[in-house]
């Protein structure tokens, strides 16, 4: 029986060199991005946002490297291979429902309003839009909240296949990555940070798009994928399964509820993410021209490979490898993407992958702890002690960026707490959904009021906390069920509380939502 | 039996497809009246 499939790939010495040499290259090309950012840099300001600048292609591929994670570019894949078709919805067929019309309603807008309100963050721009030093506060603590437990899970990917494919423990190799990203992040700030993203975000477009249609070439065709894997599983090519469990995270591939929720999951995750909306304070103001290059080139990466990563890639290393991979402990499934690229393209094109799947990982993370260490610096400690100096906020950065860069190593180097593992499942949905509506919608409805959005930032989150104990831990939910209360609540939520009470002041709203002429 | 086996990838191609027209079609939308 077992003759069928290919052999697992045993690790050779020109393997690991090779991807060795690989991971170099790319972490060395990031540095040098991030120093010729240093120049660029003099005041703390200019240091989070740059001097709001950042072209069309700097902007588009920066923006897909820090919305697609290590995940996208491998857990996808994984899923994909063991749950057949119907996990395509959840592992990424969404994705561009998510992120084009992120760019639709968030990218002028984010920047227009940081320019007229001065805001240099996120939850800055949310206190001077709402008024409110409070709202700030609380919005920077919820985003620094929910940005840490979504971190600590990032570097799992990399560090999995980086054992897989060099049999070296993946401690060092993570050490130096994250050690290399505090680097360019210090020198480069915002803009060096861009930079190294954007190049990123290129690299990972170009090689994920390669290994999808490398892949489906040599497959045979769908016919022939169709074929094969009917005649391991049946099951595999339905587009729904209901006969996996409907609480829990299965949900989203067994019941109709947890099915149409995850269009919903992306739309809100890629509008909310601050990391995501990070992109848009330091770019220029955009022509016509410039606004459709911006939607090709994030269409292009975060369309054609994730696409292709979250089903055919994944249907594919189920029909050359079987059901074999989940007799490789620890990693199972998510070895499925390294050993596809390995069968099709070889040591170069396996190479190639996993240096595609660090810059994913890496400019993700980049892109959280950006936020994170701005959290404490500008929209705590400035906001409340505004004589605080300069010298001494960047200095502070310094710190905060490598110790909320060293946690998630720490924690993928040992086993996360089991509450940690819990909450960081609804993470990125709560962030999307509290965001959503606080950030991206208050950008559109004159009637929002700062209540209304402190109502949403308190229910989110602990909604998304009660969500992951009785999903993960209980299991007496589904994850997708979870979704429509979590997204339901902070609807009615952010409505109904602005409905009534006061908004801001009648000067500001003037100003943000008078249209000239 | 053959055709069972590629439903699938017509719903495949409807998303494919649909996406790439939801990007075209909304961004064309938006920037009409643009200068």
């Amino acid at each position: 029986m077992n003759q069928q499939y290919l052999p697992i790939p045993e690790i050779t010495t020109t393997m690991a060199v090779s991807s060795s040499i690989g991971i170099a290259v790319l972490l060395g090309i990031s540095i040098l991005l991030g120093m010729l950012g240093k120049k660029q840099w003099k005041s703390f300001d200019e240091y989070l946002v740059g001097k709001r600048d950042m072209g069309p292609v700097v902007t588009g591929c920066a923006l897909s490297a820090s919305y697609l994670s290590g995940w996208a570019f491998c857990g996808s894949t994984g899923i994909v291979y063991s749950v057949g078709f119907s996990g395509m919805w959840f592992a990424g067929m969404w994705s561009l429902i998510g992120v084009i019309p992120c760019i639709w309603v968030a990218s002028a807008k984010t920047r227009e309003f940081a320019v007229k309100l001065g805001a240099a963050t996120v939850p800055e721009l949310m206190g001077r839009r709402y008024e409110s030093k409070a709202l700030q506060t609380l919005v920077s603590v919820s985003m620094l909240f929910f940005l840490f437990i979504y971190s600590v899970g990032q570097l799992k990917a990399a560090g999995g296949v980086w054992y897989a494919v060099t049999g070296f423990p993946p401690a060092l190799c993570l050490f130096l990555g994250v050690f290399i990203a505090w680097i360019y992040m210090v020198l480069g700030g915002y803009v060096g940070t861009n930079w190294s993203m954007a190049f990123q975000g290129g690299f990972l477009g170009i090689i994920g798009a390669a290994v999808g249609i490398i892949a489906l070439v040599k497959s045979g065709g769908f016919a022939q994928i169709s074929t094969e894997i009917f005649a391991q599983d049946p099951r595999l090519l339905q587009l729904v399964r209901p006969d996996l469990p409907s609480v829990g995270p299965t949900e989203f591939f067994s019941s109709w509820a947890g099915l149409l929720s995850i269009p919903l999951i992306f739309f809100t995750m890629a509008i909310g993410f601050p990391h995501n909306l990070g992109r848009f304070l330091g770019m220029k103001k955009m022509s016509k021209k410039e606004f459709w290059v911006l939607v090709l080139i994030v269409w292009a990466i975060t369309g054609i490979p994730v696409m292709l990563a979250a089903s055919t890639n994944g249907l594919i290393a189920r029909m050359l490898f079987g059901p074999e991979l989940f007799k490789i402990e620890p990693w199972k499934a998510d070895l499925a993407a390294p050993l596809l690229t390995y069968a099709i393209g070889g040591i170069p094109l396996q190479t190639l992958y996993v240096m595609g799947l660090f810059a994913a990982t890496l400019s993700t993370l980049a892109g959280m702890v950006m936020i994170m260490s701005a959290n404490v610096t500008r929209d705590i400690i400035t906001l409340w002690r505004p004589q605080v100096k300069d010298k001494t906020l960047i200095r502070l950065s310094y710190f905060l960026i490598a110790l909320f860069l060293f946690l998630p190593f720490y924690w993928t180097w040992k086993r996360p707490p089991e509450l940690l593992s819990v909450f960081m499942g609804l993470a990125a949905m709560g962030l999307g959904a509290i965001f959503f509506f606080v950030t991206a919608m208050s950008y559109y409805w004159k009637g929002a009021s700062k209540w209304g959005a402190m109502a949403t930032v308190v229910y989110g989150t602990i909604a998304s906390l009660v969500g992951g104990y009785l999903v993960f831990s209980k299991k007496v939910i589904g994850m997708g069920t979870m979704e429509w209360i979590l997204l339901g609540g902070c609807l009615v939520l952010y409505v109904g509380v602005s409905l009534v009470t006061k908004k801001p002041s009648k000067e500001l709203l003037d100003e943000l939502f008078w249209k000239k002429g | 039996v053959q055709t069972d086996l590629m439903f699938p990838w017509y719903v495949w191609w409807i998303m494919v497809v649909g996406l790439f027209l939801m990007t075209f079609i909304g961004t064309y939308i938006i920037t009409r009246r643009w200068d």
